[in-house]
């Protein structure tokens, strides 16, 4: 039974955005997460939604996917934005016994649903054009400088790293026990809540138990490959800025300066 | 030749078995010269595996002593360079790789080592190229078959430029393609490069390739010696548990039939030709 | 009668995404009770997707799996029936265990059948002798064992359901030499004694030389061979093009055949080989 897993959301590609130093996209994320927090007038907001299009774009993924990344957390905007419209002062629009809707309200539950929507938008663009293994090693030399503060950055990245690998196996291995138990006469779809629960317990404790023996065998085998921790270690492919690496800084400086010249020169919400 | 691998008296059991009198291994001496080809051939509880993880320090005796280069394993500031000279490829070919792609995890030894990263890369290559896997450099492990991946975990170990490699019953989870794709590969980087070879295993065709054969029984070594005259030993193989060849059963029936056939036959086609010889020998040219 | 037929069965999986792959195409072949059948093939050959439509956990998309003339599918919702009758062992069964003691985990599978403690206590005592455990072992620990222990446990957790057909994929992969030759001589013991029918997958040609009576040769999800072992392993050459392993003295008889010695290659047990042999050198002795 192959399951094809694709472990995240990654999309092989040649676009600008691909072709960034994950530790520039990791840290420009950050950056961009600050810009949607602290764009709260309307111009801020166009400049805001202008500059996800751009990257949209730059990006060469379709504006359908990104935003499908944004559906699972529609509900949760969509109750923000509500309690926002309910709750903020200024002149009433609507007046029916408690409920009060302000134009001042209307104004941030709006705004609320655009920058909830950006801040999805802008970080699902990462995961899209940045493959996991990518992130993995752009953590790791990101948080490098930590070592000296005995901070284990070698030993985190191998964790991520081992779990990607076996993210897939073990979803086999997963698919594997339940057809031998069903083959045994597991029930998987009737029976109540508590039922089901306990139906699985014999698909869960195979599972640790061969886990353990799994990182028993890693050890040994890491062991045997002379591993001693962080100190000391080389890596093969060691991540180095380009020219496209600066001018993404560069043109990200120039973006967040007139953002906040933007909220600051021009803060009324019309 | 030097002697890489030198055992002295070995003894072990573990820790928790101390008051059981319960030797795994109970008084071994044996010397592994540099650019042998040895497989340690045995049923399972007879100790192989145990001894075989003495070999790179995984463990450490409980009596007498176990070498290596002249290092004793049981110092734990030789361990580093131990491990750099003796490597070892394990059962399960899952649980040996750790990177989400091929050639990073060839070059995790490597970066253990500290090596400079564009060595490391020329030695990615060599090692795997040495493996004929380099197709798949930037393939992810998932994909790979048994046997693929049981020859990526052997290009992470050659990787280390290691002296010697052991090999704990690699082929064991693998079916025929895999299987045989494996012994090609630690064959020839016995032949060519000159790589010392501990095999352990209970395949007999396995064992065949090899040039000589230790037999364990119950922790003590049974029989050391070239796979003709182990083979031979039919009695001993039986009382071991172990399978004798076909090939050997076979030309022991013929000879039991009075048909000339030499002794010691371990190859299909030393076989095919002895029969075919004697066939003509009775029979005058066919 | 059958006590399971396959009819022409074919399966796709992933139909429709870009992913499909037509992992099986008319296969057929027919199980009477007590027979003990073999199925090769090399990885990729179908094997594991043919395997689990003998007990319903997967649906032919063409052609009828019949278990006593009765098509398993009539009634989807009454599947898992299906199981207690059809008993499937997959590779490495020992993975499957998860209770702590041996009584217990073979107990699993006669529990979900809903049978009575004292049916079920009975049922996990012969199933564990048939594999050769004695009662010793009821209270042990199984994670404690060995894994060929652990194995015949998991074996007898299904064999305590008591199947009319008896599957097992690879029982005998990873064993040493006396692990193998004691679980299958078990396997036959238990066969002859409760006439179960028993579809043994194995990559060891040894192994189906010496056990089985009729084989199925898989190749890319079509059966390439199908009948008697001699009759199958008399393509010799064939088979070890589709990349399968057969016996080292079948090789050897291909090798005196090669030479021009006119042998029958079909010879699969050691006697047979000897006897092949010893009529190559006698046939001599008359000329």
């Amino acid at each position: 039974m192959t399951r094809d897993i694709t472990v995240g959301q990654f999309l092989p590609g040649h676009s600008l955005l691909h072709r960034l130093d994950p530790r520039t996209k990791i840290v420009l994320t950050f950056v961009f997460i600050i810009q949607v927090f602290i764009s709260r007038s309307a111009l801020s907001l166009c400049f805001l939604i202008f500059v996800l299009g751009f990257l949209i774009t730059c990006s060469h993924v379709p504006a359908r996917k990104v935003f499908r990344a944004v559906r699972p957390m529609i509900p949760v905007i969509v109750f923000t934005a509500l309690i926002n419209i309910f709750y903020v002062d200024g002149d009433p629009v609507f007046h029916y016994s408690f409920i009060r809707i302000t134009d001042k309200g209307l104004f941030v539950g709006f705004t609320l649903l655009v920058r909830l929507t950006a801040l999805i938008a802008g970080c699902s663009l990462i995961t899209y054009t940045t493959s996991l293994n990518a992130l993995a090693a752009g953590l790791e030399q990101l948080l490098a400088p930590l070592k000296r503060f005995h901070f284990p950055v070698n030993e985190l990245s191998m964790t991520l790293s081992i779990t990607l690998r076996f993210l897939p196996t073990i979803a086999e291995e997963f698919d594997r026990i339940i057809d031998a138990q069903k083959a045994r006469g597991a029930d998987f779809s009737n029976g109540n809540l508590i039922k089901k629960i306990h139906a699985y317990f014999p698909i869960i404790l195979p599972l640790f138990m061969s886990s353990f023996r799994r990182a028993f065998e890693l050890t040994n085998a890491i062991e045997c490959r002379c591993y001693q921790g962080g100190n000391g270690r080389t890596k093969m492919n060691v991540l180095r800025l380009s020219r496209l690496d600066v001018q993404a800084i560069v043109f990200f400086c120039a973006a967040f300066g007139l953002s906040i010249a933007f909220n600051l020169f021009f803060p009324s919400f019309f | 030749m030097s002697a890489l691998i030198e055992t002295k008296n070995l003894h072990f059991q573990y820790l928790h078995h101390q008051s059981q009198n319960e030797w795994i291994l109970n008084g071994i001496d044996l010397t592994i010269r540099n650019g042998e080809f040895i497989a340690i051939l045995g049923s399972n509880g007879c100790g192989k595996s145990t001894l075989a993880k003495h070999f790179n320090a995984l463990l450490t005796p409980s009596d007498g002593t176990v070498l290596v280069n002249g290092r004793d394993t049981n110092d734990e500031k030789n361990q580093f360079e131990i491990r750099k000279t003796i490597g070892m490829v394990f059962q399960n070919p899952d649980n040996q790789l750790i990177s989400t792609i091929v050639e990073e995890d060839v070059a995790f030894a490597p970066e253990n080592l500290g090596i400079a990263p564009s060595e490391i890369r020329s030695r990615v290559n060599w090692a795997l190229d040495a493996v004929d896997m380099l197709d798949y450099k930037r393939h992810t492990p998932f994909k790979l078959s048994g046997g693929q991946k049981q020859r990526v975990a052997i290009a992470g170990i050659l990787a280390m430029r290691p002296q010697c490699i052991v090999l704990d019953e690699p082929t064991s989870m693998l079916d025929p393609k895999g299987r045989s794709d494996v012994m090609k590969t630690i064959c020839r980087l016995n032949r060519e490069l000159g790589i010392t070879i501990v095999l352990i295993t209970h395949h007999m065709e396995e064992a065949a390739r090899a040039k000589r054969v230790i037999l364990m029984d119950q922790g003590q070594i049974a029989s050391d010696d070239m796979p003709e005259n182990t083979f031979e030993q039919i009695e001993l193989l039986k009382k071991l548990k172990l399978d004798v060849p076909q090939i050997t059963e076979l030309t022991h029936r013929m000879r039991q039939q009075g048909i000339l056939i030499p002794k010691r036959m371990v190859q299909i086609d030393q076989c095919v030709d002895a029969l075919a010889a004697a066939l003509e020998e009775r029979y005058g040219h066919y | 009668m059958a006590i399971i037929e396959l009819r022409t069965i074919s399966f796709r999986y992933g139909a429709g995404t870009p992913f499909e792959k037509q992992a099986l195409q008319n296969i057929s072949l027919s199980v009477d009770r007590g027979d003990f059948i073999g199925i090769i093939g090399h990885t990729g050959s179908g094997k594991s997707t043919l395997i689990r439509h003998f007990n319903g956990l997967l649906r032919p998309d063409s052609g009828q799996v019949l278990v006593n003339n009765e098509d398993i599918w009539k009634n989807p919702r009454q599947i898992r029936s299906v199981r207690f009758q059809i008993g499937l062992v997959f590779q490495y069964p020992e993975t499957q265990i998860f209770e702590d003691t041996v009584a217990q985990d073979i107990a699993y599978g006669p529990k979900n059948m809903g049978l009575d403690q004292e049916t079920i206590n009975q049922r996990v005592l012969e199933a564990l002798h048939f594999v050769g455990l004695d009662d010793s072992y009821l209270d042990r620990n199984p994670f404690r064992m060995s894994g060929g222990e652990m194995r015949r446990v998991a074996i007898a957790g299904v064999m305590a359901m008591k199947p009319a057909v008896l599957v097992l994929d690879e029982p005998t992969a990873g064993l040493d030499p006396e692990g193998r030759r004691n679980l299958l001589k078990h396997l036959e013991q238990y066969r002859r004694k409760t006439n179960t029918a028993i579809i043994m997958v194995s990559h060891s040609m040894e192994d189906i030389a010496e056990h089985v009576q009729r084989v199925l040769v898989l190749d890319k999800g079509k059966t390439a061979f199908e009948g008697s072992v001699p009759s199958v392993f008399a393509h010799a050459d064939e088979l070890m093009q589709l990349g399968l392993d057969v016996p080292q003295m079948t090789k050897v008889l291909l090798g005196l055949k090669a030479k021009g010695y006119s042998v029958d290659t079909s010879a699969v047990t050691m006697d047979q080989a000897e006897h092949e042999l010893l009529r190559l050198f006698e046939r001599k002795d008359h000329e």
